[in-house]
């Protein structure tokens, strides 16, 4: 029996909730994701693919249903154990990056295990082996305001994947990069399917759609799933 | 004595804190009212936001209130004394007005109170669901007005001190040689008695508890409910018995029962780890109480448990050291003397 790493019920997302801008993001929608699987969301912009993201990636904490991540009962948690919970257990490589255009390369990778505490010796070490694998080793001291978009991308995914996460979100992750860089990001994710690492992606990308990985695409369409598809 | 720098610091200290929990209780009934832990609508999570914000805050504030008792007790029994007329310790500076001894009570009641409520605070927040918040600001409606109350009676205290005014002091309060005492806790009173019921008191706290941490640790039986109760007594009896039986060996003086005297250097600051010991006995044995109405909670019932058995160990020991150390100050005076 395979261990639900994520398990969804009837999860409702509403913004602006009772405002005359309310806006229903995600409405019912239920899912299980088993321990190291790759899922891949897939649907038109406006969908709901990136805010049922931020809500597995307990960034945002669903209107009303229930989500489990790795056994706990997310939904019903404060913000505050949601952070830690997510510093611990999720990597998030975000569509934007969201990068801090004033620290380095470096300082933004390193920027998730700051809290933890480790040693300076240990997060070189991690920051070094990390930025080598995305080709960004010669990048780290730059400012990531400088850098172009592929770069600041494989940032992103450094800083996801520097805490060693057992989750491991993507949105959009190769929106920003060229066919070679996409593949070498799709290597990435291989090697962490390798890993016994759980993968949930959204992608318009047929690149990663078609990809040898992905073991389940679920189709959204205006907040709902129109369609599950199991890949053999 | 309101131009008294000492006074101007605990009055404007104070009185902040006060302000702040009423800030924060403004805030808070609305928590208190409309928390609900079923919810995940931009309200609950609204509120949920400014719970952690203000608790956060109101846990310095509460701290300070609760520093403010010592703060307190070192301006009457040490600032004061030289001022007042009469005065020699921190009985004679109660004595100088009406409200003196009433805001000392209130102070030690505003202590324990916040106590019992930064306690709730942290098992509330060691849980994701936070499942104690709509308690913990229904106790703090309750707790401002206390807060407000005891402010305004320090204030009348320190407004009405008239120092020319020649006071009473321990000796008339407390009873020295030759004088009936004029205080509750210092009249007929047989010294056997009291020591006899300390000794029992004493051991019944640190069976009891000793007893929960061993044995009671997985079940659900009644006996931490008595700790409060053994704890009190021994809280009560142990304020009697320092003051009739062991008092004359601190002072070297048979018959000076003053409990705030032993609070000076000169009898090195013995009076403050009494005092603490009895304190610690009192808010650990009732935290025993509370944990142990909190276990009922399912969600709550590994924490609490927790909590309960660290208390009721904090409550043994607490009790064990008041008897060794006024045992030993006992047998210290005996062997020298």
């Amino acid at each position: 029996m395979p261990y639900s790493v994520v398990v969804a019920d009837n999860i409702v997302k509403i913004f602006n909730d009772g405002l005359p801008n309310e806006v229903i993001a995600i409405e019912g929608v239920s899912f299980n994701i088993n321990e190291g699987e790759t899922i891949v969301f897939q649907g038109p912009s406006g969908s709901g693919k990136t805010t049922l993201l931020t809500v597995i990636g307990c960034m945002a904490k669903p209107s009303s249903g229930d989500l489990f991540v790795l056994g706990s009962r997310v939904s019903k948690w404060s913000e505050d154990f949601l952070t830690q919970f997510r510093r611990q257990h999720i990597g998030f490589i975000f569509q934007n990056f969201n990068l801090i255009g004033d620290l380095t390369a470096f300082q933004n990778i390193a920027l998730p295990l700051v809290p933890t505490g480790i040693g300076t010796a240990e997060l070189n070490h991690r920051v070094e082996t990390w930025a080598d694998k995305l080709s960004i080793k010669h990048r780290l001291r730059f400012k990531t305001g400088i850098l172009s978009g592929g770069e600041m991308q494989r940032v992103a995914v450094a800083r996801a994947l520097i805490a060693d996460p057992e989750i491991v979100i993507a949105d959009e992750p190769t929106a920003h990069l060229d066919t070679r860089l996409s593949q070498s990001i799709m290597d990435i994710f291989t090697e962490l399917k390798f890993l016994g690492k759980t993968i949930v992606i959204a992608t318009h990308d047929p690149l990663v759609v078609r990809a040898s990985i992905v073991d389940k695409v679920i189709s959204f369409r205006d907040g709902h799933i129109v369609n599950e598809t199991e890949k053999l | 004595m309101m131009t008294d720098h000492w006074v101007i610091s605990l009055l404007l200290g104070d009185t902040l804190s006060t302000l702040m929990a009423v800030l924060g209780t403004l805030i808070g009934w609305k928590i208190a009212v409309r928390w609900d832990p079923n919810s995940s609508s931009q309200f609950q999570l609204m509120l949920e936001r400014k719970s952690y914000l203000v608790s956060a805050l109101l846990v310095y504030v509460f701290t300070f209130e609760i520093l403010s008792l010592w703060l307190f007790i070192l301006t009457v029994n040490d600032h004061f004394p030289p001022l007042i007329r009469g005065a020699m310790c921190a009985t004679g500076s109660l004595n100088v007005d009406s409200f003196g001894w009433p805001t000392l009570y209130l102070k030690v009641v505003v202590f324990f109170l916040l106590s019992f409520w930064i306690y709730l605070h942290k098992i509330d927040r060691q849980l994701p669901e936070y499942p104690l918040t709509k308690e913990k600001f229904l106790a703090l409606l309750a707790l401002s007005p206390v807060i407000l109350f005891t402010t305004i009676i320090e204030f009348l205290y320190f407004v009405n001190i008239k120092p020319d005014i020649i006071t009473t002091c321990c000796s008339v309060t407390f009873g020295a040689a030759g004088n009936e005492p004029t205080s509750v806790v210092a009249m007929n009173v047989k010294e056997n008695l009291v020591i006899g019921l300390f000794y029992l008191f004493v051991g019944i706290n640190v069976a009891l508890n000793m007893s929960i941490v061993f044995f009671d640790r997985m079940r659900n039986s009644v006996m931490p409910f008595f700790s409060p109760v053994a704890g009190a007594g021994v809280v009560v009896i142990g304020f009697l018995a320092v003051i009739h039986h062991y008092a004359k060996y601190i002072y070297s003086m048979p018959a000076h029962h003053c409990p705030f005297d032993m609070l000076w250097k000169e009898y090195y600051f013995i009076g403050y780890i009494i005092d603490g010991l009895l304190f610690m006995t009192l808010i650990s044995s009732f935290i025993v109480g509370i944990a142990r109405l909190l276990k009922r909670r399912k969600l709550l019932e590994e924490v609490a448990n927790r909590s309960l058995v660290r208390n009721a160990l904090a409550t043994a020991c607490s009790t064990g050291a008041l008897f060794v150390i006024v045992t030993l100050i006992k047998t210290i005076w005996k062997i020298l003397y």
